[in-house]
């Protein structure tokens, strides 16, 4: 039977039947396809999700310590003496001045602001200890959180004391140190190790085959001599890790004694024994307490010092250590330490930026997208003014920046011919204002809301324009009572996703001068302020390790405030659409 | 249906009483209109007696509707369409620059191919009008024009319950009068009706023919149709447009039972082409 045999009934023409079941295949192909893509956008925002707050989790929780101070005066100064003389209170005053200052660092000097402004408003008896209090530092937060280093502790109860001697069983400590060196072993053969090696046996081949390449000579000696380095470091690390005792220092895991309210801080140690300093005297007299703390980083790989852990860790057994909500991430503007940073006064700025933007490209968005679209006539201007704009929309936003930090902040200086002045046109403008930011963001959210109410303009049936026309309405009427009411949804659409877009936007506000620390509140719109993915980019770029998960905090903060933008679109749409 | 010409017999006894001599709404002199320069019909003359139905016949594409948007200026509102020539209305030319567009169209009301009713509730669709000319002060006043109007356009019985409902989920008969009703509520003196009933089933036809012939003792109405049956039940005047040029005109008698020319006859006896 012939494919093209006319006589054949289509349900029975075999190329028909045959096509027919590639077209179902490739039906369903197009449908796998569809649910593939939709699948994978959803694991990748969910990932992206996921690993935000996971990240952010830990900001949002911090650790204070409750002390009782004795207050000399209510000033900021006096008030801080006083929690710095809690803190070495409870460290037992230690003579050395250098542990001294470390284990004051455990409370920012920003702590005495809060309290020095309670003091002024309650007032105070200074004779009576006053309780506050007080977040501990950033990276005291990690160590309490068990971001900052592993720590392994052991029992070390019936031990025994010679003087810097300390007989106890040290095995479980020993276990730990010895596989840190392992480690330490494994990553230098496999980071450093192996690649030198690779580089001298190159090298090596190279040298073989051009003997006379002076040069190349020397690389070749300055390769031998790097791998020797290293295999002196390894045996070094291999010797210290099979001997039977090792040696402690800022460069290997510290182990920490504890018995009663004393500690002592270990200089070498074999599995029975070990010589220790002190760090706080006071050890227990019956040894009946006693506990083995087996820091793993390294003390000179981490932020907070052996002293600082010493004094946490009386803290925490005396009770004084609490952990909160971190309230201050919402109530506090930016400030250089990570526990007393908040991301009000971005939210705040962003806020005066976004309200700046929307009273100035909705209604100019509007207003010339009806113009465009009802009342222009359609001629080479308004189709090169259409063009434009399309094109506008298309510019990235860091050129809208440099536009305006050149029209509002600078001015554009033009040079009068002739007499001996300049002229500055615009400017005058500060740098960093919200006002600033608010125009420039307005620049660059026009040609998004333009084209989406012109889209919605357009969607709107012909018939209604000409129902209305027809009774006799005027254009402008028209447009007021008819064709905007029903694109409203379409043109609040448009509105609310340029908006978003401008509440996300970093670059145009860097250039405008937002890039400096500010701590206060703005007060107003020309008042030199921050804004929330700008406080995200700085705070990315700060080098404490607390950073990192208030940077993820702040970012799901901005998310959030999204999310509510996109929430109150959807209802006004909603209601709109009734 | 289209071999069999309708002839006055078949025709309903009110439409068929010979017309009575009304006198002239509109009188339209050398009328030529072209798009972009395509020319869509060519100097007309026409004269449309008040206080009845005009039928305007012809096939697809000669220039009826065109020829009925020039009557209240609708083509102003298309780009690139150019009206040339002399439209009275009363004997007052209404294609003038000085004219507004916006009056004449208050006088001259207008019902489409496709209900279009405002995509909200019957009583705003009858009363948008009327708010915005201005022609009630009170809410009692706008209520009673409303009644009326609906009333006139026979739809009061089937919405007076739901005058608060969407005026677009009525039935398509019932938009098309409401249609009506919404035109007339501001009282025109014309009513141009483009195809109105080429949406709608044979029992809403009927319904909407039967109200223009009670609103013709009121207004001058002028009506497109495609259906010969149509013109020839309701009219008591008749055009024939053909390619853009009005071939005929007379008394829907006189076309349909004596046409004078070829391609008239041609036409309503279905031989055409």
């Amino acid at each position: 039977m012939q494919a093209s045999d006319l006589n054949t009934p289509i349900s029975q023409n075999p190329a028909f039947l045959k096509r027919m079941k590639q077209r179902s295949r490739a039906d369903q192909r197009f449908r796998y396809y569809g649910l593939l893509a939709i699948f994978i956008a959803l694991a990748l925002l969910v990932t992206l999700l996921v690993s935000i707050t996971f990240e952010a989790r830990s900001a949002f929780t911090r650790h204070e310590v409750s002390l009782d101070l004795q207050l000399t005066d209510t000033d900021s100064r006096s008030v801080y003496r006083s929690i710095r003389g809690a803190v070495q209170n409870m460290a037992g005053d230690p003579a050395d001045r250098d542990v001294r200052i470390e284990m004051s660092q455990l409370v920012s000097r920003l702590a005495a602001g809060d309290i020095t402004e309670a003091l002024q408003t309650s007032g105070v008896d200074l004779s009576a200890p006053y309780p506050v209090r007080v977040p501990v530092s950033d990276e005291a937060d990690r160590y309490l959180k068990g971001l900052a280093t592993p720590v392994h502790r052991f029992d070390g109860r019936g031990y025994d004391q010679a003087g810097a001697r300390i007989e106890s069983d040290f095995s479980g400590a020993m276990e730990v140190i010895r596989r840190w060196h392992r480690e330490q072993v494994s990553t230098i053969r496999h980071r450093e190790y192996e690649p030198a090696l690779r580089m001298r046996d190159g090298l090596a081949r190279q040298a073989d085959a051009a003997p006379g390449d002076r040069q190349l000579a020397m690389r070749l000696a300055g390769a031998e001599h790097r791998v020797e380095l290293i295999e002196a470091r390894l045996s070094d690390f291999e010797a210290r890790m099979g001997a039977e005792s090792i040696v402690l220092d800022e460069f290997t895991p510290s182990v920490l004694f504890r018995s009663g309210e004393g500690w002592m801080k270990g200089v070498s140690i074999s599995r029975d024994t070990m010589e220790a300093e002190p760090v706080i005297s006071g050890l227990d007299p019956d040894r009946q307490r006693g506990e083995i703390l087996v820091i793993e980083q390294p003390e000179s790989q981490r932020s907070i010092p052996d002293a600082q852990i010493v004094v946490l860790e009386r803290f925490q057994t005396a009770g004084r250590i609490s952990s909160h909500f971190n309230g201050a991430l919402f109530s506090n503007a930016d400030s250089s330490d990570a526990e007393f940073a908040g991301v009000l006064s971005g939210l705040v700025g962003s806020i005066m930026i976004i309200l700046v933007t929307m009273g100035l490209a909705v209604p100019v968005g509007i207003a010339a997208a009806v113009y465009l679209e009802e009342f222009a006539p359609r001629n080479r201007w308004t189709s090169f003014v259409q063009v434009n704009i399309n094109n506008l929309a298309a510019i990235p936003s860091i050129v809208f920046g440099l536009l305006g930090a050149a029209i509002f902040v600078n001015g554009v200086i033009i040079p009068i011919p002739f007499v001996d002045g300049v002229f500055r046109l615009g400017g005058g403008l500060g740098r960093g204002w919200p006002l600033v930011g608010g125009i420039v963001l307005a620049l660059m959210t026009l040609p998004t809301i333009i084209i989406a109410s012109r889209a919605a303009l357009g969607a709107v049936p012909g018939s209604v324009r000409q129902a209305a026309l027809a009774m006799g309405a005027t254009r402008l009427q028209t447009v007021n009572h008819h064709v905007l009411p029903m694109a409203a949804p379409g043109i609040l659409t448009g509105s609310i996703i340029g908006l978003a877009q401008a509440i996300g936007e970093t670059a145009p506000l860097l250039l405008i001068g937002m890039v400096a620390f500010v701590a206060e509140m703005p007060q107003g719109a020309t008042d030199r302020a921050t804004a929330l993915p700008v406080l995200i980019f700085q705070w990315s770029t700060r080098a404490e390790r607390a950073w990192e998960p208030m940077t993820s905090a702040a970012i799901i903060i901005l998310l959030l405030v999204m999310l509510v933008l996109n929430g109150l679109a959807v209802l006004m749409r909603l209601r709109y659409e009734k | 249906m289209m071999s069999d010409p309708i002839l006055p017999s078949a025709a309903p006894a009110h439409a068929g009483a010979a017309p009575q001599e009304q006198a002239v709404k509109v009188r339209v002199s050398d009328v030529t209109v072209s798009y972009d320069g395509a020319m869509a019909i060519d100097s007309v003359n026409i004269d449309i007696p008040d206080k009845s139905v005009m039928a305007i016949i012809g096939p697809s594409g000669c220039g009826k509707s065109t020829f009925l948007r020039c009557l209240n200026r609708m083509n102003d509102t298309i780009a690139g369409c150019s009206v040339t020539g002399d439209i009275r209305i009363d004997e007052e030319d209404v294609t003038a620059r000085n004219v507004n567009p916006v009056m004449l169209r208050a006088r001259v009301g207008m019902v489409f191919q496709e209900p279009n009713p405002f995509p909200k509730t019957v009583f705003e669709n009858v009363a948008y009008g009327p708010k915005i000319h201005g022609l009630a002060a009170t809410r009692a006043e706008l209520e009673n024009i409303v009644e009326t109007s609906l009333r006139r356009a026979g739809l009061w019985g089937e919405v007076k319950d739901g005058l608060h409902k969407p005026g677009t989920s009525l039935s398509g008969g019932q938009q098309q009068r409401l249609v009506i009703a919404r035109a007339i509520a501001i009282n025109p003196e014309i009513i141009l009706m483009d195809e109105p009933c080429s949406a709608l089933d044979p029992i809403a036809t009927a319904r909407i023919e039967e109200l223009i012939d009670e609103l013709r003792q009121n207004y001058c109405i002028v009506i497109v149709t495609h259906s010969m049956s149509q013109a020839a039940r309701i009219s008591q005047n008749t055009a024939f447009f053909d390619r853009g040029k009005l071939i005929e005109t007379g008394t829907t008698e006189q076309i349909f039972t004596n046409p004078r020319d070829r391609r008239t006859h041609d036409y309503i006896t279905g031989r055409y082409g």
